[in-house]
């Protein structure tokens, strides 16, 4: 599942890095910084990203998960600072919701 | 593909006249209430939900994106309670917000999500005159279309360099069941303080949305239009 979750992330943030020209999001791995400090996305493509990834999920997993709700904002750590961290939420929902 | 369009609240009144309006206009249509569907239509998808409950509605824009796409958004679903502030209950006040302001927060969020990624959509919100009449008997109804109003122009900034569009509409009284409810003389009252002395009809609000979701409205966004002259 982490796998397909990471090349989930990896296709959405090729095509963010597109339409945003974003420059870092070359070559993507579990430590790329996404969000928070040193971050390559700014708000917007965060908002992009989300929305970008809950279809992705969907169309993967046929299963709707809602990512930026409470508990990923309430989080000490944001689950959405490195790709890694995103995909081990995501998975984290993908189970809930079995 | 035949353009596609989202509307909440569509068992009756307002909201099934849209979804027949824009079903007899080539529209792909998706709507909901709490009941089950009063449309049959090859074009039309019914769902029986609650619109403030996040699940079923991320599920329903959901679907219903991957299936035709969504062009447009049409906030109608609302519920009122004519009563005296002092005789309200917070029960029904909560049931009112959730239903007023949740609900379509939740639908904005997610068709706004999916809109952003095919090149932008246009939003519609139905609000009402009573926010700009301060209606006595109307306090919650009225405190929760203001917020819906608000919600449309905060929205509006947001999902503007989106390409999504959000606008509202305010309808001075049409016979419905919303209003079924609002005693003769209140009606009329409140038809005495509008500029163009008469009830509306579904007629007067088509040409509106009809406006707001096509392309000649494209440098229109935040903007609530009351109906029958009505203003602050």
């Amino acid at each position: 599942m982490q796998d397909t979750i990471n090349q989930l992330i990896y296709t959405s943030l090729a095509d963010l890095a597109e339409d945003f020209d974003i420059p870092g999001l070359e070559n993507p791995d579990p430590e790329t910084r996404l969000y928070g400090q040193k971050s390559v996305l700014d708000s917007m493509a965060l908002v992009a990203l989300v929305a970008d990834l809950e279809g992705r999920v969907r169309e993967a997993f046929g299963k709707d998960v809602i990512l930026a709700d409470e508990r990923a904002m309430s989080r000490r750590l944001t689950p959405f600072a490195r790709v890694g961290t995103l995909a081990d939420y995501i998975e984290e929902r993908l189970k809930e919701e079995s | 593909m035949a353009n596609s369009m989202l509307i909440t609240g569509t068992s009756k009144g307002l909201g099934k006249a849209m979804a027949d309006h824009y079903l007899a206009q080539g529209w792909q249509v998706a709507g909901c209430s709490r009941s089950d569907a009063t449309i049959e239509h090859p074009d039309y998808q019914h769902y029986s939900l609650d619109v403030a409950d996040e699940k079923a509605v991320t599920a329903m824009v959901r679907e219903v994106h991957a299936a035709h796409g969504l062009d447009a958004l049409i906030n109608n679903a609302g519920i009122a309670a004519m009563n005296h502030l002092l005789l309200s209950s917070a029960g029904v006040a909560r049931q009112i917000m959730e239903t007023n302001v949740i609900g379509p927060f939740l639908f904005i969020r997610e068709a706004a999500k999916l809109m952003q990624r095919s090149g932008g959509g246009r939003i519609v919100n139905f609000t009402t005159v009573a926010v700009p009449l301060d209606l006595e008997g109307e306090a919650l109804y009225s405190a929760s279309k203001a917020a819906l109003e608000s919600l449309t122009r905060v929205a509006a900034r947001e999902l503007g360099p989106m390409d999504i569009l959000v606008n509202s509409i305010g309808p001075c009284p049409i016979p419905t069941d919303l209003t079924r409810q609002v005693p003769k003389e209140k009606l009329e009252a409140l038809i005495d303080r509008q500029a163009l002395k008469r009830a509306g009809t579904v007629e007067d609000v088509f040409p509106v949305v009809d406006f707001l979701i096509s392309p000649k409205s494209a440098f229109i966004t935040g903007q609530t239009l009351y109906l029958g002259g009505v203003f602050h």
